[in-house]
Order: structure tokens, then sequence, then C-alpha cells
């Protein structure tokens, strides 16, 4: 689907932009730190997880029942369900309802979703102009960029950046401030609300019971764009099921903690159907596009919860591989712990197999998982099972080392070897090292070995009793 | 919980979010409306339901909105339900609308779709002005949902504090899409 990317440049380039890795920074440090106090600050949040994790695993247990029945009540609601098997598949549903209905504009509001099947450039292709209406998206689309942050988009961009892009592009006066930058994206993004043919969103949820949509922004976009346009068009992964109505409040509580430390965000819009008879506003069609994408192949793997993921960033914002190099360096839909994981399990190892490599390790993303998925275990899984596909049999390079450790005599012959070669004054070291220890060198600087004795036989002489410098047995 | 502690909740939650949230007894309304409605800036129109007010309780606050010098635009009553000129509350300046329940736990107003109720009135304009009896205040969505059961409307929002975005430098701005203001009359005795 990709070409390989290659994850040690990607980082490299990225650092090479201070600003960016700056602003991400910070921005995942204030994301991170009121996630803490809004978990901190309810009762229950560590049951509430508990609580969530079962649910879905419920749900990602018995996917296709939940889509199924998701399905038919939207149906009883007046709703059109589509089952796409794939991107392409969603990617036809799509252009093909926009082709009846000859339409020429949509908005959309942001969707991780639609990112993955890269449904603006289809629609483009289509004939169809497409505004991404979240402030920060509606910036990196103007400027021909992507994300470096799930829920900051634009956060690399600095006012001044913003204002001159703004000048440019849409006609705004040089030099504007926050505020006034805030009232032109008004202006120009209302406009585009009131003439589209359709509005696009995804969906946070997707309940079961009730074939109900649930999304949730702070700009109100999502909620103009399934309220102003004609026709609504709702792209969602069938992983997005929860169960019943009842529960939403759990796991919106989840959501908007994890991802913003908020109790709940500005708006949360809980969508049943179309507009209703004599009703005066809401779209007059309602089409809910259920996208697998690989995730029933998932939902029977070793990866299984990786299908509960809320896509709350509260993992990315915890990550020190994330915080200090950045949104762009991953070359994903998915950037950060969860995009390592899900990355290569959706698009493939061969694109994405070195994702799982910008991980630590730490355990930090699990902890602030609302869902507990065992991301550090999943990054650890994938490795295995991409060195496995390799297969080549281990070359001298990893056998040496087991071979010097494997015996004393052995061991404290090289010892001794290498000693000499790293004491004082020695020039081998720096010619010899990056051909033998490889990458390690590149940014690690050798120590100075230490004058004294080496430890075995320190050991060896205090073994022998008398000169014990006074130390007690 | 009982009433008082609910609605107390209420308040400190939904000044949180960004809210003006005011506790006003019924004489005092008229007097405390105009105020904020003479704060509104240009065009004096004001987009309101036609439906969901109290017995009699749209004309009154109708008469305070014209008397404060606003022109009054409202979903239309014909044969085959309500319609409305979506230009016509996009010009305008203030919304009204009643709200039947709101959230303590979170702050949060609870607007639910249906005929006549002119849920684009709390999203268009950059003030939205609300209205509410105390006794409409519930502890949380689930205890809503308890109430309605699954008799769902079309659209359900649940609007906390006014629309803002921290897009640009990380930010606060309030009024990137909808109302940068929101004016919550909660009714007490």
């Amino acid at each position: 689907m990709k070409a390989p990317h290659n994850l040690r440049k990607a980082c490299a380039s990225a650092l090479s932009d201070e600003v960016m890795c700056a602003a991400v920074g910070k921005m995942a440090n204030i994301l991170s730190f009121v996630r803490g106090a809004a978990a901190a600050s309810y009762p229950g949040f560590e049951k509430l997880r508990d609580w969530g994790r079962d649910r879905k695993m419920e749900v990602s247990a018995n996917l296709e029942f939940y889509a199924r029945r998701f399905a038919g009540r939207l149906e009883a609601a007046g709703g059109v369900a589509h089952f796409a098997r794939n991107g392409p598949e969603a990617l036809k549903i799509v252009t093909s309802i926009a082709a009846d209905l000859g339409a020429v504009s949509a908005v959309k509001s942001k969707s991780m979703t639609t990112e993955e099947i890269s449904l603006n450039e289809a629609l483009l292709d289509a004939g169809v102009a497409v505004t991404e209406t979240d402030l920060g998206e509606f910036i990196i689309q103007l400027a021909g960029e992507k994300p470096s942050h799930i829920v900051a988009p634009a956060i690399h961009k600095n006012r001044a950046q913003v204002a001159q892009l703004f000048h440019e592009a849409l006609g705004s006066e040089p030099g504007l401030g926050v505020e006034e930058l805030v009232r032109v994206a008004r202006r120009a993004l209302r406009k585009r609300f009131l003439a589209a043919d359709i509005g696009i969103t995804g969906a946070n949820f997707a309940v079961a019971q009730t074939g109900t949509i649930a999304m949730v922004t702070n700009e109100g976009n999502g909620r103009l764009t399934s309220a102003l346009p004609p026709v609504q068009i709702v792209i969602v992964g069938i992983d997005k099921m929860i169960p019943e109505l009842s529960d939403l409040p759990g796991f919106l509580t989840l959501l908007t903690r994890s991802a913003t430390g908020q109790a709940i965000s500005s708006y949360v819009t809980i969508i049943t159907g179309p507009r209703r008879q004599g009703e005066e506003e809401g779209p007059r069609q309602l089409h809910v596009v259920l996208l697998d994408n690989g995730r029933t192949s998932l939902a029977s793997g070793p990866f299984r919860q990786m299908l509960h993921c809320l896509h709350c960033g509260a993992c990315m914002n915890n990550c020190p591989v994330y915080r200090t190099v950045g949104g762009h360096a991953y070359q994903s839909v998915y950037p950060g712990p969860m995009g390592d994981v899900l990355s290569p399990l959706l698009w493939g190892m061969e694109a994405y197999g070195d994702l799982p490599d910008a991980c630590t390790l730490c355990g930090r993303c699990e902890e602030v998982c609302p869902m507990r998925i065992p991301l550090p275990d999943y990054h650890r899984k994938l490795r295995e099972i991409r060195e496995e596909a390799k297969g080549a049999p281990p070359g001298l390079k990893a056998l040496a080392p087991a071979l010097l450790a494997g015996h004393p005599l052995f061991y404290r012959a090289g010892l001794g070897i290498v000693r000499r070669i790293l004491s004082r004054g020695s020039r081998l070291p720096s010619a010899i090292l990056p051909a033998v220890a490889g990458e390690w060198t590149i940014c690690r600087e050798l120590p100075e070995p230490g004058q004294g004795r080496d430890f075995r036989s320190w050991w060896a002489d205090r073994q022998k009793g008398p000169d014990r410098n006074g130390e007690k047995s | 919980m009982n009433r008082p502690q609910i609605v107390e909740r209420y308040i400190r939650m939904a000044r949180i979010a960004g809210t003006v949230v005011e506790c006003v007894c019924q004489p005092d309304l008229p007097l405390r409306l105009a105020e904020v409605l003479g704060q509104a800036g240009e065009p004096k129109i004001a987009a309101m339901s036609a439906t969901g007010w109290p017995e009699g309780f749209r004309q009154s606050i109708e008469a305070i909105v014209v008397s404060s010098g606003f022109e009054v635009r409202m979903p239309c009553k014909d044969p085959g339900g309500y319609t409305w000129d979506i230009g016509g509350v996009e010009a305008a300046s203030v919304g009204l609308v009643w709200c039947e329940h709101f959230l303590a736990d979170t702050g949060s107003l609870v607007l639910a779709t249906g005929q006549g109720r002119g849920g684009l009135s709390t999203l268009l304009p950059p003030i939205s002005i609300v209205l509410s009896d105390a006794t409409g205040c519930i502890e949380g969505l689930a205890d809503y949902f308890q109430q309605i059961g699954q008799r769902l409307p079309s659209r359900l929002t649940l609007a906390t504090g006014p629309s803002c975005t921290g897009d640009i430098e990380a930010t606060m701005t309030r009024g990137v899409h909808g109302p940068q203001k929101v004016v919550h009359f909660i009714l007490c005795d």
C-alpha cells in the first residue's frame, strides 16, 4: 500500500524541525498533565477503566453480531447502513452516494477513519471539493501538510504562520492575532457549511442497541456538519460499537477525561437516524458506512485488544518517543504507541514494520490507556513476529557475545583484550568500533576505561581476606 | 444529593466550562433578560424555538425580546410540520431556547430535536440564551437515559460551555464555530 519508510531517517528529519518538536512536546505535556488530574479527580476512574475494557472485550468477541444489530436499528430509525470490507469499497460507496446527489461540495469534521481510507483524495477525484472544518485540520489542509498531533493537528504552526496562510488563502489582513484568526476561520467555514451538499463525519461510538452514533467535538463543527447539509455520511470502523445506550455515559467519561482532561467535551452529538417528519432541521438522508478494513481478522488474532482503542491520544501524550519526535516522524495516519501497533497490523509489516521500534518499552502508555490495552507487550510481539519472519540464522555477530559470556575462561580472556584495546591513548576504538558495534556508536561516546582494577580481580582479592580496607565481612 | 445541591453542582461545573449561569426568580427575569439582550451586538435579530416552552411562556419571552428592539425569527408551522429559513437564523446575533433538562455531573445542557425546537438557534448565533426550570436539573447522562428509555430524538446534543478551540498555539479561544457566549437562566422559586 505504501513504500516502506525509514523510521530512523524520519525521526532525524522531524528532530531537525525544532519549532515542531517544542510545540508538540509542550502540547503533549499539557494534555498528559490534565489527563492525570482528570483521572485522579474522578472517584472510581480505575474501576471504570476495568468496566470499559470488559465491555469492549464483549464487543470485540462479537464484532459482526454488534455491527449487524447496529445496522438493523439504524435502518429502523430511517438511516441507511452500508458494509465495506475494505477502504476501496468504502470509497466506492461514498463516491456513488455523492454522484447520485450530484454533489460538488462536502464539509467534514475530523475523522481518523476517513484518513485511514484516504477519503478526501477519492472525493476530490470524483469532483467533490472537501473542506476540513476542525480549525487545526483546516489550517493544515490549506497548508498541504499532515497532522503533527492527533488532538491539535496544527500545533506545529505558530500564529504568524497561520496569519500568513490565511492572508494568502482567504484574503484576510496580514499579521492577525489568534482571536482574529479564529473569527476569520469562523466566517470562511460558516459559508462552506451553509453551501455544502454533504456533511461527512466519523463517530466516536456506535450504539448497537439503538443504531445511534455519538461524536464529541469542542469546536461544534461536528454538530454543524451533522445539522446543516441535506445529507450526512458517517464513516465508522466496526470497532466503534458499544452494546447499549446505557454504556455511553461511561465511555464518554473515559474518552474525554483521557483525551483532554475535560469532564465532557463542549459538544456531544448523539444521532439516531435522519431528520424526522415535521422537523425543521437536520439531514434528510443519513448514511452510515460500517468499515471493516482488517478489523474482523484483528479480532481473531493475538492483537485483539487494539480494537478497543478509543483514539483518545493518551498513549502518545505520555510516550517519551512521541513527545520528542512528534507525529510527522511516524508517517502514518495513526502515530504514537497505538499507531506503532495498528499501522503494521492494518497496512502490513512491509511498509510499517519498523514502527514497533519507536518504543522504549517504558510502559507508560499502558498505564494511561483508558482501555488498558497492553501496548508494550504488543510492541514486543510485533518485533518478534518481524524478526521471525526474516528467518535468517544468527550470524557470527550475534553468536560472538554468547560464546564470550558462555564460559568463564573465554570471558576472562575477552575482557583482557577489550581492556587493552580501550586503554588510554589507544586510537583503535574510534577506528574499529563503528564497524563492530555499528549504529550504537553514532550518538554515543565511549567512556574512558577506569584506572583501577576490573571487578573480577577486585573480588578475587577481597575473598582472600586480609586486606579489606576496614570493611566488615 | 437533594435538589439545591444538584443545582449547585450544575452551576459549579457549567461555570468551569465557561457558561454564564444565573438563578433568577420569575419576576426578575424580564429585567435580567433585557440586560443580556442589551449587551448583544448588531444586527438586532433573535432566533427562537417555536415549541418546547412551558405553557404561555414563549409569548412572554418573545414580548421581552421584541421590546428590547429585536426582530424574532422562528420555525414556521405549516401542514407538513415546521420549516425555517436557515439564512435567517444565520443572520441572528442571539438565539433563545427552553431547555428541559441539564446535567449536574458535567454542567451540560441537554438539547433535543423535535418539531419546532429550533436547535440551530443554539448553534449558529454568536450568543446563546437558554432558559430552564430548576426542576429540570438531573445528575448525569445515565439518569437522563433512564428517564427517556430508548425514545431518542433524531439529534441529542449535550452542550457544555461555549464553542472553543486551542488549535492555534494552544491558546483557548471561544466561538470558533458555535456560540462564543452561553447564558443559562435557571428559574428558581
